[in-house]
């Protein structure tokens, strides 16, 4: 499903592979995290404060920098019953499908996207309001989270218009 | 039209969009927002919801050992320990008719101690027995098939996500679930091994070649077969040990699970950096792939919620007999016709808040209930058109192997049926799952 690599698509690439490398380095912290919370408590009875919203902070994070790139290796769970019969029978068929179902994938992520802005403002306009965890006690931001998703978002979104693109050249998507 | 109508329009588009090749999550998304937007009639709303499910859906320390779950089956089958611990089960197997299914079987029974989803077993056992077992004139459908089935025991024998999760839903003690896995788990591989050797007499033309499984003496000593094994036990030692020694909990068994296996995989210079982030990388995609489809999958559950579907159902159910039994066996059916369009933990997410108050109304042990509804749901694991370790062996097999999903389904189905065997054997003896209670 590797898109062609002509420069608006490269760019892309770097994009889409640059948040892959960060969410991959954040899945290591994600383990030392945990690792460090149970060697902690267990050898000096002091546990690390915040961990659980750490680790929900992390797992949306890393879902969403590593969905476009899920998307755009062909990572992302779909049959290929239909498209492969279709490969050799009515070629064109399935490139149409491919493109329509990009197409609607672009939608539902970029519509999501849209309305999700509005969060993402208020996350950052009111930072004390929209926090994880328990106040006086450990506290993340949202907003950070809520940028990263954003990105996230964007960059599916137009991966899934870079496939839907290639698709309709005929290349492999 | 009704609510009712809506829903099942709704599943009947979506599982044409699903067959025609549409991501299953995208599918799952789109058509749960047509389907409020339609039972509500409001756009606003519709699309407030999607990005609900997107904020909220996998936002807890539940999902955080998803990738970390991932990376130690991972970074085990890098490290080799899956297919040191199939070359042993191989060597001891390798005289008996349909030896290397077996084999498989057996690794994956002791692999499944050290991994708590089924597709990291999945993903490590096609790399590892598939190419073996078609090295020695097995047919493609019967090499994945074993895989696929045998994948299953990752859920059952602790630790398992799905135990967690089910914990989590009905606010039983995860500890206990994972020893009531053991025995219908264990019964489970001993239930398989025999199918597949009951298969090399009665249907050999089924599982393909196995006359020269002998021929190969792969002569390995005790000594070697000990140094081989010993790793995943001190894994499996670690990781259950751990959980069992109160010094770290079963999701946190996770991280630590993942942390060993690295400095095993490092000590035994069998990790390169380039091999490494080949992990991550995959990691990272499977995470992505499975936390998008909760993402969908919990929008789909809420669309469904609006609909009144599940109270509908949970009405026929009940309808059908008010026996404790009648319910559960409703609820199997229920989760197994589910489980051929959706995955696991969608659900769970959606039958257990309707059959639990029921059940417990009934007084039905929820820790029997928890081994029941882990078989019932994982049957779906195999079944087409959405059987997640299928997938996971097609996109593991890689974009240039001849084996088809169709392929991959024909050679599971007969692991599905003896996974409704020993469903029947743990729903009519229950002491299977609580005896070590």
């Amino acid at each position: 499903m590797r898109g062609k690599l002509d420069g608006s698509d490269g760019a892309l690439g770097s994009i889409v592979a640059g948040l892959n490398a960060v969410g991959s380095f954040w899945i290591i912290g994600l383990m030392l995290l945990i690792c460090a919370d149970v060697a902690m408590r267990n050898l000096f009875n002091a546990p690390i404060a915040g961990v659980a919203e750490m680790v929900a902070f992390s797992i949306v994070g890393i879902v969403f920098l590593q969905l476009a790139h899920t998307l755009r290796t062909g990572s992302l769970t779909r049959t290929d019953l239909l498209l492969s019969a279709l490969e050799h029978r009515a070629p064109m068929a399935k490139r149409l499908l491919l493109v329509l179902f990009n197409l609607v994938g672009a939608s539902a992520i970029g519509l999501t996207f849209w309305y999700f802005l509005p969060s993402l403002e208020v996350a950052w306009t009111k930072p004390d309001r929209n926090f994880m965890g328990n106040p006086g006690f450990f506290q993340i931001p949202t907003w950070p989270l809520y940028a990263l998703m954003a990105i996230g978002m964007l960059a599916t979104v137009f991966q899934f218009l870079a496939s839907a693109r290639d698709a309709l050249r005929g290349g492999r998507a | 039209m009704s609510g009712i109508e809506i829903a099942f329009g709704s599943i009947a588009l979506m599982l044409v969009l699903i067959y025609s090749g549409m991501h299953v999550a995208v599918a799952l998304i789109a058509t749960s927002f047509g389907g409020v937007w339609l039972l509500r009639g409001n756009f606003d709303l519709a699309a407030d919801m999607m990005v609900v499910a997107f904020k909220d859906s996998i936002t807890d320390q539940l999902f955080g050992v998803v990738p970390l779950f991932v990376l130690m089956g991972l970074v085990v089958s890098v490290s080799g320990i899956g297919r040191d611990t199939f070359d042993v089960a191989q060597q001891g197997l390798r005289r008996l008719r349909g030896g290397l299914g077996v084999a498989t079987v057996a690794a994956n029974a002791i692999f499944a101690a050290i991994t708590g989803i089924s597709i990291a077993s999945a993903a490590v056992f096609t790399k590892v027995a598939v190419p073996e077992m078609r090295r020695h004139g097995y047919t493609p459908h019967f090499s994945v098939g074993v895989v696929a089935g045998s994948s299953v025991l990752g859920m059952l024998i602790p630790p398992s996500l799905l135990f967690i999760l089910y914990g989590i839903l009905t606010e039983q003690s995860v500890g206990s679930l994972f020893i009531a896995g053991v025995i219908p788990g264990l019964l489970l591989a001993t239930v398989f091994a025999v199918g597949i050797v009951l298969m090399g007499y009665l249907t050999p033309q089924f599982i393909g070649g196995m006359q020269d499984d002998g021929e190969e003496a792969l002569s390995m000593s005790a000594a070697e077969a000990t140094g081989k094994l010993l790793p995943i036990v001190v894994l499996v030692a670690l990781v259950l040990g751990g959980i069992y020694g109160g010094v770290f909990t079963p999701t946190e068994a996770g991280a630590v699970g993942a942390a060993g296996a690295l400095v095993l995989a490092i000590g035994k210079r069998r990790l390169s950096w380039n091999n490494f982030w080949q992990v991550l990388v995959q990691t990272g995609h499977t995470t992505a792939a499975i936390c998008f489809l909760i993402m969908g999958a919990s929008l789909y559950s809420r669309m469904l919620a609006f609909s009144g579907l599940p109270g509908w159902l949970s009405n026929a159910a009940i309808d059908g007999g008010y026996s404790a039994n009648g319910v559960v066996l409703a609820m199997i059916a229920v989760m197994v016709i589910l489980g051929t369009i959706l995955d696991s933990s969608s659900i769970l997410l959606l039958v257990l808040p309707i059959v639990v108050p029921i059940l417990t109304g009934l007084h039905v042990d929820l820790i029997w209930l928890g081994v029941i509804t882990i078989l019932a749901v994982e049957v779906g694991l195999l079944t087409p058109p959405f059987g997640i370790a299928v997938y996971v062996i097609k996109s593991t097999l890689g974009p240039d192997t001849d084996v088809s999903l169709g392929q991959i389904f024909l050679g599971a189905a007969p692991f599905a049926l003896m996974m409704f065997l020993v469903l029947g054997l743990v729903f009519l003896f229950p002491a299977l799952a609580t005896v070590l209670l």
